[in-house]
């Protein structure tokens, strides 16, 4: 689109530069896979490339950490979340774009004021809330306020991309006779799959890297997800940090893989939804 | 001291209630309720080391003679050394905080040495142990039961001591012809002959702050002969900013330009950084070490060098004899929420009867009483039990000016003068 | 769970004979949900934390508290370390919302020239956006650390150089937070850019070049201009995020040392937590708050500007 784009040197200048960027870009995550599987006694050597190498360390920490119950409550937790938010951002945000009502502006400047919310602000009275209401320790209450959290954004993408679908689109299903229920559900939503796709992405990451609010609002080794569960393993003396390493690598696998599913939807919802105002 | 809170009244009340009606109408007494299995939380934080096993030894013989109690297991897979229910270190009181909020708080807890001790108890939260220390409880160490007092009661139960000392890498001290320093001066003049071959003195690592604050407290064990200045201080009797505070810090931060110290020690974990410098021989010694990682250093240094410990040195002039600072590893509290509590103290007395004390021993920690070392022990072992006997005390109870004290020490780690220590302790002491 | 409570009113008002349901009823019935959802869990403990900030409390029972009137707010006002904390706060909001915009910016220009390996380096570069700021921060305390892998490249170039102690000298630990934020959150701008740039018009882009315009000017006249709602949006978000920073900083460095990195988020924690002051904690938490609101605002008023 730029005319020196086309230049051939610049072009191979460029192409260099990205592809040293995306090294920097790898560099510590390729580290931590090294520290990852190396031997306890050669995790603090000077050395750039491990020493050793004992992939061993994987099954050790799924073992000794016990992430097959971590891995099910934060999918537990996560896909209840992602569900909820999904479904209720998409009916509200589709309520906010398309359907007004006598206050719906100041409604949606609400909302948005959650987006400003930092969870470290409110977690005091929210535990009370959360305890006073027997969810304490509980993944339903967990999930609860990982939605709260997770709309804002979510209507706020979904919002502006329901804006921008062409009035006659709606209005010949209207004519069609669909109800609305029908319009938001055969014509709404097959449209919106990229934003959709964005807002399940986001709010996934969310919940899964999750620390803090689990942190405080689980209790039981039982319930802890992923990231709570193998910081219990950060010791006062010691660490063993080839199987945290580990631990952490495999806890990221399932948000890889759904960025890997989903990427093209993702980067076209940001464009179409995040973008817009 | 002890206050229970308004609204814990209330929920009393209202359990009262509850309780009358239960009765009543089931005709429940108390008695059977004791029949009903019991289970016993446990919170701890030392998931590491031989701590695990330790607590593991009481359980197996505290549920053997406690038939329909049992002490509840964080873990599943961990053969014999899965104890009690560990959290992570750094978020442990806000789990604590959060769960005591909640009314559900474990019956026992592990609890710091340090101000937050004394916040718990004032806000009663604990109960007192006074009466139920003097049955079935070993005869712990004077200065150990005076720390878990408060307000004339005893609120903790301590399970173990430690010290804090210097390692030196002994043989490199013998090429060199180093004795061990008796004084500051001749720790000046041994780091002066190590970094001759171009080597670091004393490797410290004070990113968790907290051992730079023993820096601080190895200082006051001389500048206030009589351990007694930082209780005092505490009370409000002397301020933060008495000349043997002052000379402490002004002690810390002249080691500090005089290169005593290996640089970066704020960039390093306690045990991480500091421990690399020294096994990999680049420092000659280290700080602060105790039977909490002596093992961990045996580990990593292996038969590269032979290494032992001695405490602190006194700075020149002192009159008084040379001392290691230490104090409680583990200490455990019961709660008041605990509906259990005459049997979590039981399983507390197994913790520190006299397999208690075996157990400990033979994982190389120092029981808080009065306890026969058996003759296998190593000489490391015995130097520890030896320096603990006239370790002085390293605890500041005020939970905002110990704060403010560590993150002050930072700063003299990093060359600012001892003043700036004073400044902030008055200051944080003030609020 | 919280989908289902709400429903039957909204199948039931659909399910109603057509048009017998206004378009504004209805879409009340669809805002519904969020908006419980959102008030019970997100606004009644900010409306909580407003009234605690006025409160001496200990944070152990409720009830046991006093009234204290502005006393928390004098408090904050006279904290050395408070002031500090806010300042740090704003640098790192500043400097990180500055440097995320251009390398954001520069990255998407130089994707859109869709070189070789263009869709790559794009995937690539949003790979640490998916990490848990936990996960980030263990790794580049051991990267920045004396034997980490940056000291092992700078003793490969000299040698003789003493390592550096990023996090461990109170003068660059808090840029070297700074550059592990950049290096996280890069692929998200440059992903929001990216896509503003696929949207902007090709026929001024092609009037530009055919006026003969050279890379700069089109990229000033006509690219930036069209880019200011993104340029908004990210901005925004890039603020927000950095007002509220708690994890990273409290994993790199704790806020340390000596408390050189310490930001109102890591010093609210510290006074809730660690000195039971939740009064402070709280009025604290208002003053993230606050900036963040303010930070919104002159976001919308920009943006109404822009649209006259």
């Amino acid at each position: 689109m730029i005319d020196r784009y086309t230049h051939p040197a610049w072009r191979v200048g460029v192409s260099a530069f990205l592809l040293a960027s995306a090294m920097v870009a790898m560099a510590p995550i390729l580290w931590i896979v090294g520290l990852a599987l190396r031997t306890g006694a050669d995790v603090y050597s000077r050395a750039v490339i491990p020493g050793t190498f004992r992939p061993e360390n994987f099954s050790d920490a799924w073992g000794q950490f016990g992430l097959a119950r971590l891995f099910l409550n934060s999918i537990v937790v996560t896909g209840l979340s992602v569900a909820v938010v999904v479904t209720l951002s998409v009916l509200a945000a589709y309520g906010f774009a398309r359907l007004r009502f006598r206050g719906s502006e100041v409604l949606f400047l609400l909302i948005l004021l959650g987006l400003m919310i930092p969870p470290a602000a409110v977690i005091i009275p929210l535990f009370v809330e959360i305890r006073t209401m027997g969810l304490y320790d509980t993944h339903v209450g967990l999930s609860l306020v990982y939605v709260a959290f997770g709309l804002p954004l979510s209507i706020l993408i979904l919002r502006s991309f329901f804006a921008g679908i062409p009035r006659e689109l709606l209005e010949a299903a209207r004519i069609d006779g669909a109800s609305e229920r029908w319009i938001l559900l055969g014509v709404v939503v097959p449209l919106a799959k990229a934003p959709i796709a964005t807002v399940a992405i986001l709010t996934f990451l969310f919940c899964w890297n999750d620390y803090f609010l689990a942190l405080v609002l689980l209790r039981d080794a039982g319930t802890y997800t992923l990231p709570v569960g193998i910081a219990q393993f950060i010791g006062q003396y010691s660490t063993p940090h080839e199987l945290v390493a580990a631990a952490v690598l495999m806890a990221a696998v399932p948000v890889f893989i759904l960025y890997l599913v989903l990427h093209r939807q993702f980067e076209r919802g940001v464009a179409e939804g995040a973008v817009k105002q | 001291m002890a206050r229970r809170t308004h609204g814990s009244t209330t929920r009393r009340r209202s359990a009262f209630v509850m309780g009358t009606v239960l009765v009543g109408t089931l005709a429940v007494t108390p008695a059977a309720n004791a029949q009903d299995p019991i289970e016993l939380e446990m919170w701890s934080w030392n998931n590491e080391g031989a701590y695990p096993l330790v607590h593991e030894d009481a359980i197996v013989r505290f549920e053997a003679d406690h038939p329909g109690v049992t002490v509840k297991r964080g873990q599943s897979n961990c053969g014999d050394a899965c104890g009690v229910i560990y959290l992570s270190f750094t978020d442990y009181l806000t789990r604590f905080r959060a769960a005591i909020a909640a009314d559900e708080p474990p019956c026992i807890a592990q609890i710091p040495w340090a101000g937050e001790f004394r916040d718990f108890v004032n806000s009663g939260e604990l109960i007192p142990l006074t009466q139920a220390i003097t049955t079935g409880f070993p005869a712990f160490f004077e200065p150990i039961v005076d720390a878990v007092s408060i307000g004339g009661e005893v609120w903790a139960i301590p399970l173990d001591v430690n010290t804090l000392q210097i390692a030196y890498n002994k043989t490199r001290f013998d090429e060199l012809g180093l004795e061990v320093p008796q004084t500051q001066g001749e720790l000046q003049a041994a780091v002066d002959a190590l970094g001759e071959q171009g080597l670091f003195g004393i490797a410290m690592g004070t990113r968790d702050r907290w051992s730079a604050g023993d820096l601080f407290f190895a200082q006051v064990a001389y500048t206030d002969g009589t351990n007694s200045k930082l209780a005092q201080a505490d009370a409000g009797e002397v301020g933060w900013d008495d000349p043997a505070f002052a000379a402490a810090a002004d002690n810390v931060a002249a080691m500090v330009a005089s290169g005593i110290f290996a640089p970066g020690a704020n960039s390093m974990d306690a045990f991480v950084g500091n421990l690399d410098l020294f096994a990999s021989g680049a420092a000659g010694m280290m700080y602060p070490v105790g039977n909490f990682v002596t093992a961990g250093v045996a580990d990593k240094v292996g038969d590269a060098f032979e290494w032992s410990l001695f405490p602190f040195p006194k700075p020149d002039g002192s009159t008084l004899d040379n001392r290691a600072t230490g104090g409680i590893a583990e200490m455990f509290v019961v709660t008041a929420d605990c509906a259990h509590q005459e049997e979590a103290i039981e399983f507390l007395r197994y913790l520190v009867d006299d397999g208690g004390g075996a157990a400990l021993v033979a994982n190389d920690f120092i029981p808080s009483w009065d306890f026969p070392v058996p003759a296998d022990k190593s000489e490391l072992y015995n130097n520890m039990v030896t320096a603990q006997a006239t370790a002085n005390s390293r605890v500041i109870y005020t939970t905002q000016v110990y704060a403010e004290l560590l993150n002050a020490m930072q700063g003299v780690m990093d060359g600012q003068p001892g003043s700036t220590v004073i400044e902030a302790m008055v200051s944080a002491g003030a609020q | 769970m919280a989908a289902a409570s709400p429903r039957p009113s909204v199948t039931a008002s659909i399910a109603s004979p057509r048009r017998s349901v206004t378009p504004g009823r209805l879409g009340l019935a669809f805002v519904l949900p969020s908006v419980i959802i959102f008030c019970l869990f997100l606004m009644v403990p900010v409306f909580a934390v407003a009234g605690i900030a006025f409160l001496e409390w200990a944070g152990f029972r409720i009830g046991d508290w006093t009234f204290v009137g502005l006393a928390k707010f004098q408090k904050a006002a006279a904290d050395p370390v408070f002031w500090r904390s806010f300042t740090h706060t704003i640098l790192f909001t500043v400097a990180t919302t500055v440097l995320l915009n251009i390398t954001g910016f520069l990255y998407a220009l130089l994707i859109a020239s869709r070189v070789r390996g263009s869709g790559l380096v794009k995937s690539v570069l949003f790979l640490p956006v998916l990490l848990s700021p936990v996960i980030v921060a263990l790794m580049w305390t051991r990267i920045l650390d004396a034997f980490g892998a940056v000291n092992q490249l700078i003793s490969l170039v000299s040698p003789t150089a003493r390592p550096t102690l990023f996090l461990g000298d109170p003068d660059l630990a808090l840029t070297s937070v700074i550059v592990a934020t950049v290096w996280q959150f890069t692929g998200y701008n440059m992903l929001l850019y990216y896509a503003g740039l696929q949207n902007l018009p090709r026929d001024q882009l092609e009037a530009a070049s055919i006026d003969g315009a050279g890379a700069r000017a089109s990229i000033r006249h006509v690219v930036v201009p069209g880019l200011y709602p993104v340029i908004g949006t990210a901005i925004l978000l890039n603020v927000i995020g950095g007002l509220r920073v708690f994890d990273l900083v409290y994993v790199m460095t704790r806020g340390g040392p000596n408390r050189s990195t310490e930001v109102l988020a890591t010093y609210m924690y510290e006074q809730a937590f660690k000195f039971s002051d939740m009064g402070y904690a709280s009025a604290i938490a208002l003053v993230i708050v606050a900036l963040s609101v303010g930070a919104a605002v002159l976001r919308i008023r920009w943006g109404s500007r822009l649209h006259e």
